[in-house]
């Protein structure tokens, strides 16, 4: 080892010597149209020493005196071009374009590829349609843009956060804490990340979280999708992997960027409610015809909402509570670096301010990036994030109880015409609400939001991420780096529920504190070797890594606080306080192997061999190894093709690849105990019960998966074509295995079942204009997957204990998140009275389809009772649609998004369909009467056995996602003030949308707790650059 | 200085080197779980041994809260769900658990939680057996206790599941893999099993335990002597049973009585919590009530709820995840408090949680409302305002005032709603209250007649929300609307069940007797209820409770003579004494009267599908193992017949 270090040093030494003695030469680097190049490197050829041009496309540089120099001039976007520098004193350069997209860099992960030369199946989305729609959260960004890659909106609360799903869903398994880190990631509306997460990697920190990046610092993000490309990750890319790559500095002087915008955002496309004519209507008329006898005005409605009615009012709590939102964020950013060093600081800040009261979500930013070449052998890199967010929300009972709150209510005390009537003068006008709204609802929502001291739910998260490393090459073509990231976060939930909250309900206050630790990190050492020799090209990694995370969480609930302390004095209780903590942590240890191999830059090879341990698997199971390979072939350099003038690149691609997944809670494989405690007359004692059956069996899941790709360019690649075919199946699935009860336990982690994707993307650019003056772009992209479940143990289905849905199964040959229920044919009419009576029905009632013809509707054992797989949650298909239109200094584009095939239990028809009776506001839908013989909704007073048949529906939809007009100042005029870049821009955020969902938005199905309303976002930004 | 700084660079590049050795350490992927161990490496010592023991106990609380399938079906208590007659439909939206239709079927959900929690009993009952050698540090004296308290709970798992079902799997050990194989036991062979386990207790437990609720020997007497009786009466010539087990019954019956540890409360009243009208002012006698209550040497075995809450843990959940807690006092009927409509009203004595259980009216007319303490006692018949409100009446009765007069105004304690005893109507127009014609009263007045009840033609005339009284045998005062849980233990085994057992199995033919014949052992319940003023008397029951329209003339005694002793006299006496506290319908299958009783008294199970009565006694006293059973069994595990 000594020997070796003295090696290293020898080599610096003589590094030194080599640079003593110089001469200036001096230049101008030129594009081919004449104009000058800015910010091209030079770089003498064999060393690192390197400059950049000026504002006239001018440099100077030292070159050794003796022996003849050649200089590497090269620009983004241009060919590189190497020159002799012999004995002039004055060069000058003219660097071609190169036909860009196709020398674009992807990241593959531990090292990165030309797009040329990819072998797998890798989506890229830049800078400019990350920040296009000025997006809290980078996920966002990436809806409808990489094909095959599902992005789903999961609440409209500000700082709600996205879904992923990339080919499918490849595990079963519901388990939000299976990935370790990921407990942290619930979203505010409680809904969970199911085990399908990808890995996402941002600037080397392995397991790092989208939203704690500030989009407007995201250089690219590269998606790794088939098995081969993610195998260098082994199992935590299981379900693919998101590359970020941050925005670097640059060697030369100082860059400063400011990108700034100010949105505000207005309720749009909202559900339509009856106001309280329609509901008078509705709940008297309607019903009575239906019913057959009269139904009295005072037996729906008390005085105070008669007297609305009567007076042709009607209430709009959502009108007089909703305000204007803001949505805004201003990143600045300094970029610069000088001899091997570059260096990045950016901080940014983003807020949404929510359109119910009192909803804000606030995040602050600071990302700090450093590279230098400390020696000529040795590189080290630093990236550092620090992230703070907060999201303190009003109330999450709205816009629920908006929507429940019906049109006769009475908001203010002065206006109830009946104080009693309701219940309201025992309590009395609280700040002037009416609390019990006059018709004895649960409590007004305009006075539950109107305070955070009435309501306050708050979260607040802290998180660091950080990557070091250092790079070391040394004897001949070896490259070693040893790097290690971490990251910490620490999540606080804080709630406290006011006496004139609906959950309190006039009670005494209750208050909460959750706080959730997450600490991980990532060590990676990596040992590269490169070759060239004749027409090979030879490059070998191996690398070892480890991963642990932990979490922690500790929660403490009371009840019965006698004031409004907020959460800052739960001791005042008088209740019974719930306590809670756990902790929780797993490890990962791989060794993995690559090799690349290029044959005449036309045939490349990748294998790659993983081995791959996991903590949480059984002691003789927690290792395991994954094989995969890929070859393609650049057939667009063949002769033959090459005589094709249309053809201007075409490149077949092939990979096959196994990843693991271990996508198991920590301590599945024992038998842990279940704390269950009993009094024997009043004296606790401690009860432990067996908690889970062990399985000292279970293993790897494991997936392999056929990828066939296609690169097509045409017409000078004025129109280019990816296009993935995919098969991919995951066996031995981690999931509970159901077990006769008698057991003692219902089921057991295993691995059985089998479950499969084959799908195919297509991604489509095209130029479409391109003059001096005008160019239109055209960027389509459309993914299919076909997810199905293959096998499972023992039977054809079970039920799925991760749903939400009740209905929600498993079933072998249909989808995961298959819906198993009764299929509406509509509504029964008058004419089938008779036949309708005999199913326990009316007319009105909805009709549902007899399968099996045996003159009664039955549940029992599928196919053999009446229920069947209505559909699935996962999209038949996807698409997204990019328009970029420039003119001069103008730039139009319109983004659009189409989601088609998915299916939910509508929340919002099942909560507010009201019957005539119903408490709570109802959707304006067409409602069955004996004279409107409407197909869409059963009529008001009928029997409703099985109608939340009907309730299904497809939630298929096409969203104009936004639309941006800009305008760049002319450079000219920019130059005379110092600045590089200044750009304006009006956008509309979501102006469109269309769907046959009724209610509320249908990506995502919600009856509106913990949410907010669906808004259309006019914003206005800024982007300059000195 | 170069050198020195390249060396100084290169030092980092160890120090990075070092930190390879993380990864390539040989125990890095062990699981490191602080915050839990394991069945192996704790039940070890005699915490674990105790930890095990208790945690058998929580269970005991989900499996006697399953009241959907002890209760219900039956002729005592019916569901609340009236809509599907109401509206003239031939169904009503209920799962067919009352009216023994299609419904009642193996994809019924109570089904299979009832099943599933009783063998995840048992399998923590067979975790406590199979490692009943490896705990060190334990006395012979605690070990046995400890088998048996495992012993016992395990024998009470399988008497309640042979019962339900039948022929069913039989595991004896504790489960440590999987397996899809669930084989049948025949039921005989099963009452077998819990015979030797019991006569094992019998054998070894301890009279009586320091911990108040434990099993002790006196319980499994009581089991042993049920599960005899049972036995004997031999359902479907399928138990093994025979006539020497109401002898073997009535001798252990004998031996409780005699063994002088369980007498009887001499008021009935003191067995429950008191029920004072201003629950504000008597709180802290009711607090006390009800820890006189738990204590009560009559009861010889209550599942157990305590205060502080964390201790009601739901058998099934961590406590931090949920808590069960008594709900007796929220299961049953609310009353007429509704009439009132205000919020505060005496509604809220039940916080009535959604159990809806709601006597049969031939429930109420089963006592005497003037002798019998056990009327006032299970039954509250007026309501009083808990909080100051003004509000409207509204009433059952057909008779309402189309235009109400003004809203009256209550103050705490008001009268708001009285529902008449069957025996005692009001009829005259004045008695009543103000929202009906000539009505002069401040509160609704109703007669229990005025609860329409079944009527095949016209279908039910409204539900009985309004026009009975409310159920508070179990109410405990104080506690909070939201997370409060009575601490009221469950009595499950009390003495006077005892006489009854002992009366049921002379009349079967069990001899030996030590107090003389069946009617002494009846009459002793009688007369305690009866209490020391109106001991000895006759009280009367209504001669056809299921019959609103014969109030209240034809009515029935029901004092035991030697003449008139029987099987039905008998059930009519446990229906009074144990309302809401007896698992009826294992009162009803045993002695296989549903197809009498439940068809009679109970308006449902009469109406069966479309007012055709459904019950099956070939079917319907086994219940449909679980679809989820069936789904995951290899083989299949073979369904009951008819189902």
């Amino acid at each position: 080892m000594r020997k070796i270090l003295l090696l290293i040093v020898l080599m610096c030494c003589s590094a030194s010597i080599l640079w003593a003695q110089t001469r200036q030469v001096s230049g101008k680097v030129n594009n081919e149209s004449g104009a000058p190049l800015v910010g091209a490197s030079i770089t003498v050829k064999g060393s690192t020493k390197g400059v950049v041009t000026d504002a006239q496309g001018k440099f100077t540089i030292a070159v050794p005196t003796k022996g003849n120099t050649v200089l590497v001039v090269s620009s983004v976007g241009f060919t590189n071009q190497e020159l002799s520098v012999n004995n002039q004193n004055n060069l000058s350069v003219k660097l071609a374009s190169e036909s860009k997209a196709l020398d674009d860099v992807v990241v593959v992960g531990y090292g990165s590829v030309k797009k040329k030369d990819l072998t797998g199946a890798v989506g890229s989305v830049k800078a400019a349609e990350i920040v296009r729609g000025n997006p809290a959260n980078a996920t966002q960004a990436l809806q409808g843009q990489v094909p095959g890659v599902v992005i789903t909106k999961l609440s409209n609360k500000p700082g709600a956060l996205w879904s992923i799903a990339i080919r499918g869903e490849n595990t079963i398994t519901p388990d939000p804490n299976a990935n370790g880190a990921k407990n942290l990631t619930l979203t505010s509306s409680g809904q969970q990340f199911m085990g399908t997460e990808p890995l996402v990697v941002i600037d080397g920190i392995v397991g790092g979280k989208l939203q704690d990046i500030n989009p407007a610092d995201i250089e690219t993000i590269d998606i790794l999708k088939d098995a081969s490309s993610t195998a260098i990750y082994g199992s935590r890319g299981a379900n693919g992997v998101v590359i970020i790559s941050s925005k670097r500095g640059a060697t030369g002087k100082p860059r400063v960027t400011l990108d700034s915008y100010y949105g505000l955002k207005t309720p749009a496309h909202l559900p339509e409610m009856q106001n309280a004519q329609q509901w008078y209507k509705t709940a008297i008329e309607d019903a009575s015809l239906n019913l057959g006898y009269a139904v009295t005005p005072i037996s729906v409605f008390n005085v105070n909402e008669l007297a609305i009615i009567n007076a042709g009012k009607s209430t709009d709590v959502q009108r007089s509570l909703t305000q204007t939102g803001v949505n805004t964020g201003n990143t600045l950013a300094i970029s610069g670096g000088n001899g091997g060093t570059s260096y990045r600081v950016s901080g940014g800040y983003i807020q949404e301010v929510g359109m119910t009261p009192n909803t804000n979500y606030k995040k602050y930013n600071m990302n700090a990036a450093l590279v230098s070449q400390i020696a000529k052998f040795l590189k080290v890199g630093l990236t550092l994030y620090e992230n703070y967010s907060t999201n303190p929300t009003g109330s999450l009972e709205v816009p629920r109880t908006v929507y429940r709150t019906r049109p006769t209510a009475t908001l203010y005390y002065a206006d109830l015409v009946d104080p009693a009537a309701g219940g309201d003068l025992a309590i009395g006008p609280v700040n002037g609400y009416a609390v019990k709204m006059g018709n004895n609802s649960s409590m007004n929502p305009l006075l539950e939001a109107s305070s955070l001291a009435n309501y306050t739910w708050t979260r607040n998260v802290s998180s660091q991420m950080g990557n070091g490393y250092i790079e070391a090459t040394f004897l001949k073509n070896f490259t070693f780096k040893t790097s290690l990231s971490g990251s910490y976060q620490l999540a606080k939930q804080d709630e406290y529920r006011g006496k004139y909250s609906k959950s309190i309900n006039l009670g005494a206050p209750r208050a909460s504190v959750e706080n959730d630790y997450n600490m991980s990190y990532t060590i990676d050492n990596q040992l590269s070797y490169n070759l060239q020799k004749g027409k090979s090209k030879l490059n070998i990694t191996a690398l070892q890594s480890a991963f642990k995370t932990n979490t922690e969480f500790n929660l403490v609930a009371v009840t019965g606080l006698p004031y409004n302390s907020f959460w800052y004095n739960l001791q005042s209780q008088t209740g019974t306080p719930t306590i809670a903590s756990g902790f929780t942590q797993r490890q990962l240890s791989s060794y993995m192997g690559r090799l690349n191999y290029t044959f005449n830059d036309k045939y490349l090879f990748t294998f790659t061999g993983r081995s791959d341990g996991s903590s949480v698997l059984a002691a003789d199971h927690k290792y395991a190894f994954f094989p995969s390979g890929a070859f393609a072939w650049k057939l667009g350099d063949e002769k033959f093709i090459k005589k094709i003038a249309a053809i201007s690149d075409l490149k077949l691609r092939v990979s096959y690849g196994q990843v693991g997944n271990s996508v198991v809670s920590p301590y599945s494989t024992a038998a842990t105990l279940l704390t269950t405690n009993y009094d024997f007359q009043q004296t606790g004692v401690a009860g432990l019960a067996p908690n889970n059956l062990p399985n000292q069996d279970l293993g790897w899941e494991r997936s392999q998966e056929l990828n066939l790709g296609l690169n097509l360019g045409l017409f000078n690649n004025r129109v280019s074509l990816t296009m993935e075919v995919y098969n991919r199946s995951t066996k031995d699935l981690i999931m509970k295995e159901a077990l006769p009860t008698t057991n003692g336990f219902s089921s057991v982690t295993a691995n059985v079942g089998k479950v499969s994707n084959k799908g195919i993307e297509i991604l489509l650019n095209t130029v479409n204009v391109a003059t001096k003056n005008l160019t239109w772009t055209t960027s389509i992209n459309f993914a299919k997957n076909i997810n199905k479940v293959e096998e499972l143990p023992n039977g054809a289905m079970y039920g799925w204990s991760g749903s939400t849905n009740p209905e929600n199964i498993l079933a072998v040959g249909y989808p995961l998140k298959s819906f198993l229920y009764y299929k509406s044919a509509g509504i029964w009419q008058l004419a089938d009275s008779v036949l309708a009576k005999s199913y326990g029905a009316v007319p009105g009632s909805v009709r549902i389809v007899d399968q099996n013809n045996d003159g009664k509707i039955s549940s029992g054992v599928l196919g053999q009772d009446d229920r069947v797989i209505l559909g699935t949650q996962l999209p038949n298909f996807t698409m997204g649609m990019t328009n970029r239109v420039s003119f001069r200094n103008f730039d139009f584009s319109v983004m659009m998004y189409y989601r088609n095939g998915t299916m939910y239990k509508n929340d919002f028809l099942s909560n507010y369909v009201q019957d005539y009776n119903g408490g709570w506001g109802r959707l304006n839908v067409n409602y069955w009467t004996r004279n409107n013989p409407s197909n869409e909704m059963w009529g008001m007073g009928v029997a409703k056995s099985n109608s939340d048949a009907i309730y299904y529906e497809d939630a298929s939809f096409l969203r104009i996602n936004d639309v941006t007009m800009g305008y760049n100042m002319p450079k000219a005029k920019l130059e005379k003030l110092g600045i590089d870049r200044l750009r304006f821009y009006f956008q509309l955020v979501n102006p469109a949308r269309f769907t046959k969902f009724r209610g509320n938005d249908p990506e995502y199905n919600g009856g509106g707790y913990q949410d907010d309303f669906e808004a259309i976002n006019y914003t206005f930004g800024v982007n300059v650059g000195f | 200085m170069r050198i020195f700084k390249n060396i100084q660079k290169a030092s980092i590049v160890f120090l990075l080197l070092s930190l390879f050795q993380i990864g390539c350490k040989k125990d890095f992927l062990d699981e490191y779980n602080p915050a839990n161990r394991t069945t192996d490496n704790f039940y070890v010592d005699a915490a674990g041994l105790d930890a095990l023991v208790n945690s058998c106990y929580p269970l005991l609380r989900d499996i006697t809260q399953s009241r959907q399938l002890t209760l219900r079906g039956t002729d005592l208590f019916t569901a609340n769900g009236w809509g599907g007659v109401f509206y003239g439909l031939p169904n009503q939206d209920d799962n067919g658990l009352e009216q023994y239709d299609i419904r009642l079927n193996s994809t019924w959900g109570d089904l299979s939680g009832y099943w599933d929690n009783l063998y995840k009993e048992i399998n923590r009952c067979n975790t406590v057996l199979t490692r009943q050698n490896n705990f060190v540090g334990v006395s012979q004296a605690v070990l046995n206790s400890r088998i048996g308290e495992a012993k016992f709970l395990r024998a009470l798992s399988y008497f309640w599941l042979v019962q339900q079902w039948g022929d069913v799997p039989m595991p004896l050990t504790e489960s440590l893999a999987g397996t899809l194989t669930a084989n049948k036991t025949l039921a005989k062979d099963v009452y077998t099993q819990i015979v030797t386990d019991l006569t094992a207790c019998v054998a070894t437990m301890p009279v009586t335990q320091t911990d108040n609720g434990r099993i002790t020997q006196g319980a499994a007497k009581f089991l042993l002597a049920k599960v005899l009786l049972t036995r004997g009466w031999n359902f479907n010539n399928s138990l093994g049973g025979s006539p020497a087990d109401f002898t073997a019954a009535l001798k252990l019956c004998d031996e409780i009585i005699a063994s002088n540890l369980y007498p009887l409360e001499a008021k009935w009243a003191d067995l429950f919590p008191i029920h004072p009208k201003n629950v504000t002012a008597a709180q802290p006698a009711m607090a006390a009530s009800v820890a006189v209550a738990n204590v009560s040497k009559e009861v010889i075995l209550a599942v157990q709820y305590a205060n502080p809450a964390y201790y009601n843990g739901d058998g099934n959940l961590d406590p931090a995840k949920g808590l069960i807690g008594n709900n007796m006092h929220s299961q049953f009927y609310p009353g007429p408090s509704g009439i009132a409509q205000a919020g505060g009203a005496t509604l809220w004595y039940t916080k009535l949680q959604g159990g809806g259980f709601n006597p049969t009216w031939a429930a109420y007319r089963m006592y005497d409302p003037q002798l019998d303490t056990r009327y006032d006692g299970t039954f509250n018949s007026v309501c009083y305002a808990t909080i100051a409100n003004t509000t409207t009446l509204s009433s059952v009765n057909n008779n309402i005032l189309t235009t109400y007069p003004a809203p009256l105004v209550y103050a705490i304690g008001d009268t708001t709603a009285i529902v008449m005893p069957w025996n005692t109507p009001v009829t005259l127009a004045a008695d009543r209250g103000k929202n009906q014609v000539g009505g002069t009263k401040k509160y609704s007045v109703n007669n229990l007649s005025e609860i329409v009840g079944y009527n095949p033609t016209a279908g039910v005339k409204d539900n009985m929300f309004w026009a009975a009284p409310m159920f508070w045998k179990f109410f405990q005062p104080g506690v909070s609307y939201n997370d409060g849980f009575s601490t009221y233990n469950d009595p499950i085994f009390r003495s006077a069940e005892v006489y009854l057992m002992a009366a049921e199995a002379i009349v079967k033919g069990g001899t030996g007797a030590v107090l003389g014949t069946a009617d002494v052992y009846y009459n002793k319940v009688l007369d305690r209820a009866l209490g020391t003023a109106n001991a000895g008397k006759t009280p009367n029951r209504a001669l056809n409770p299921e019959k609103g329209t014969e109030d209240p003339i034809n009515v029935l005694g029901y004092r035991a003579t030697p003449a008139n002793i029987s099987i039905d006299m008998i059930l009519d006496e446990s229906g009074r004494e144990f309302l809401g506290e007896s698992m009826r319908w294992y009162d009803l299958k045993r002695t296989q009267t549903i197809g009498t009783r439940a068809v009679k008294y109970n308006p449902w199970v009469g109406y069966g599908l479309n007012g055709v009565q459904q019950f099956n006694a070939a079917k319907h006293y086994l219940r449909p193992i679980p679809q989820s059973m069936i789904d995951v069994t290899l083989p299949k595990i073979t369904q009951n017949p008819g189902y």
